[in-house]
């Protein structure tokens, strides 16, 4: 890559210029003055809390009283949680269907839209909008009216002469709403699809091309394995982001993970348990439950890339 | 050397670092410093609930502001669930406004946790409760102390739509009857009537339940508040009730139930059934819903049972116990409940007031919902109303979203209504934490 020879040829450049002046030590000084707020920011919003959700995560801690250590007992108390288990049950269904879809169409529009047709812009961000809407209040507000039984989606439903139903009132199919609209929020991925098809040189096709080989057969010899490394980006990205999905189970379930826990995503239990039941330090531990999950989750990603990301350097 | 230079910039470093600090930490903490030089004060007073609500608090405390020069008030006011939101944080921060509206929900979770301020030294002298109704005398009493003053009297009603019910070809419910009675109404309106229903599922509303154990002869909770006090079969009965109900057209499927938990997607107000559980002020959210003009009759009975329903406060005004000026927040709450411009600017807002003389400086026409609501409660005689419980124990809340939760298992056929029940009392002795 260009750009890192570039850094590693300042730095060479650098280095070589003998020992440290007393003006790289102000350079020095200077550097950190401008990092200070930044640190200040770290320290005060993530270092310091995820210390004290450590801590609370041992302790009884209803919000009100002082936290009172109980050593492991909240983590024991996670593997004889039904609720719980439902909840993870949830999420990972959650993650294991959404996540793939979403990347699939945002792959496919981005493919779709960069054949340079006209208007591109205007496409791109069309299909864009969604992204910015979806992750509000008001896109999952929307969604609650569509798919409820008077809603959008039933009114066409019987035009055609089919009776709906509740979508999002019936446990059977209320998580399906949730995972439609997540992956109706196909932008961002697909805005750096889009991005790293620009990248793939042209000469790669026109040899194909000169070699007779067919636009699906272009696809999946050049376009995909010289897109894997994006691809790979966006699935850790997503996977991330699908296991904290709050926002919209909350408004659609009106807050409570219903009907009969179908829509109790696991950020959705936490939040309850810290707020609703005042019980603070078990949700501390599950929120560590969660960060061990996304890391192997994310572990196993990079792991499994090795066999199937093809890096182009 | 430069040595000379540097001292300066050193300085320039630590300071600026020191000044990024303080600026985050200053955001974190919020001040709040509450005495001004010339010795005003200022109090923050919460509260949850809607617009109306809203409206007629802030023309109050405007106008006790203006009477108080040394009083200078701040709000704070959301909705029912993002207050508690808020009230918890701001609870563990030792930031709590100084008046906060109370719900009998939380109740037990901050007086029991020390998060009030018990009142009996205000009781009696700054705040005068003479006036009170007997029954909710005692409503704000946890563990023999004084945490809050009682807002409104409240009880369970059954509220019915008359235009709805000529519709559908049925009579009105009669006040005496019994489930058996309302059940067989139910079930005839449903089923005369496809896509329609006689009655709304209460079967995962905990506090319908606490009316059918109270006519079954006990209460909700053990008196220390760490388990429940009726006998499993209680509920196996009502589950199957309601499943029943389900079953014949009485009352609606269960996705539609699942949607109907608010205001305006209620059952009522959809007009897919003309009969619906709530607590008698909430007549007046619903009628504002509404063009038919909604009735209020008490709940149905059990043949040869006790009274089930009672007349109670379930929500209060309460003071912070880091409140910085307790006697300037107890001399407010008694402005809120007994000055007469007070009663008479909050209205109905927070519920029928919990004292005659509060009612009678209303004066509410009995063709209004207000109306309706006063005289509903003053018509409930000691063959409705039994002596009311104690405070709901901590885990209260866990437990109304559990029950909620198992009857839609129910509903849906996820469960049976014995594994819902033994599931109910397993999870009761553990959420349940006495007061």
């Amino acid at each position: 890559m260009s750009a890192l020879g570039e850094l590693s040829r300042l730095r060479r450049e650098s280095t070589s210029r003998g020992p440290v002046t007393a003006r790289g030590k102000a350079d020095e000084r200077a550097s950190w003055v401008f990092l200070a707020p930044w640190i200040a920011g770290l320290l005060a919003v993530t270092i310091v809390p995820m210390v004290a959700s450590l801590w609370l995560s041992f302790t009884d801690y209803n919000l009100l009283q002082a936290p009172g250590w109980i050593g492991l007992d909240n983590y024991q108390r996670l593997f004889d949680d039904p609720r719980l288990q439902n909840a993870l049950w949830v999420t990972f269904r959650y993650v294991i269907v959404s996540v793939p879809l979403q990347l699939a169409l945002s792959l496919g529009l981005a493919v779709l839209l960069n054949q340079g047709m006209r208007g591109l812009a205007l496409y791109r961000s069309a299909f864009y909008l969604p992204s910015l809407l979806g992750g509000s209040v008001a896109i999952a507000v929307l969604w609650r009216q569509m798919f409820g039984h008077d809603g959008l989606v039933n009114q066409v439903l019987g035009f055609a002469g089919i009776e709906g139903r509740g979508w999002i009132s019936d446990p059977s199919t209320a998580l399906g709403t949730i995972m439609t609209l997540n992956v109706w929020t196909f932008g961002a991925p697909m805005i750096i699809f889009l991005a790293g098809l620009r990248q793939i040189p042209d000469m790669y096709y026109e040899a194909a091309s000169v070699d007779g080989a067919s636009r699906l057969r272009r696809f999946r010899s050049i376009t995909l394995p010289l897109l894997t490394p994006i691809i790979f980006f966006n699935l850790v990205l997503q996977v991330i982001g699908a296991f904290q999905a709050f926002t919209d189970a909350f408004v659609i379930s009106g807050g409570d993970g219903g009907p009969s826990d179908s829509t109790m995503f696991y950020s959705l239990y936490l939040y309850q348990q810290g707020f609703k039941n005042f019980d603070m330090g078990y949700a501390a531990a599950m929120a560590w439950l969660l960060l061990a999950l996304v890391a192997v989750f994310t572990a196993i990603n990079f792991a499994v890339s090795k066999y199937w990301v093809f890096y182009d350097d | 050397m430069s040595t000379p230079q540097l001292r300066p910039r050193r300085w320039t470093a630590l300071a600026a670092a020191a000044a990024a600090t303080t600026l985050v930490l200053a955001a974190c903490g919020g001040g709040d410093s509450a005495e001004g030089d010339d010795g005003s004060i200022t109090l923050r007073v919460g509260w949850y609930g809607g617009d109306p609500l809203h409206a007629a608090l802030e023309e109050t405390l405007d106008r006790y502001e203006q009477d108080n020069p040394g009083v200078t008030i701040e709000v704070s006011r959301a909705a029912f669930a993002d207050y508690f939101d808020r009230l918890a944080t701001e609870t563990a921060g030792r930031s709590g406004p100084d008046v906060t509206r109370m719900s009998m929900s939380y109740f037990a979770d901050y007086a029991g946790r020390g998060a009030l301020q018990a009142l009996d030294e205000y009781v009696g002298e700054t705040i005068v409760t003479d006036g009170l109704d007997t029954d909710v005398q005692d409503s704000g009493v946890l563990n023999d102390e004084y945490f809050g003053v009682p807002q409104s009297v409240i009880s369970h009603a059954l509220l019915t739509d008359p235009e709805l019910l000529a519709t559908l070809g049925a009579e009105a419910p009669a006040p005496d009857w019994t489930w058996e009675q309302y059940a067989d109404w139910a079930k005839g309106i449903g089923q005369a009537n496809p896509g329609f229903y006689g009655s709304s599922d209460m079967g995962g509303q905990l506090q319908a339940f606490e009316v059918w154990v109270r006519q079954h002869g006990s209460e909700l909770f053990s008196d220390d508040g760490t388990g429940l006090a009726f006998d499993q079969s209680v509920l196996e009965d009502w589950w199957t009730y309601w499943q029943s109900m389900r079953d014949e057209s009485g009352a609606p499927p269960p996705d539609i139930t699942a949607e109907s938990d608010t205001f305006e997607t209620s059952v009522l107000t959809q007009g897919l059934a003309p009969a619906t559980y709530v607590f008698v002020q909430q007549i007046s959210f619903f009628q504002a819903l509404n063009e038919h003009t909604l009735e209020l009759q008490p709940m149905p009975v059990t043949d040869g049972g006790d009274p089930g329903q009672f007349l109670k406060a379930l929500d209060f005004w309460s003071v912070s116990s880091t409140s910085e000026h307790p006697d300037e927040a107890a001399e407010l709450i008694d402005y809120l409940v007994n000055d007469p411009q007070a009663v008479e600017a909050i209205g109905l807002t927070l519920g029928v007031p919990p004292s005659q003389e509060a009612r009678d400086v209303l004066a509410a026409d009995p063709a209004t919902p207000e109306g309706k609501a006063i005289a509903y409660v003053e018509s409930l005689g000691d063959d409705r109303v039994g002596p009311p419980p104690g405070p709901w124990p901590r885990g209260y809340g866990e437990l109304l979203a559990l029950f909620t939760k198992l009857s839609e298992d129910i509903a849906f056929g996820a469960t049976d209504i014995g594994a819902a029940s033994e599931q109910f009392f397993a999870e009761a002795d553990r959420v349940l934490e006495g007061f």
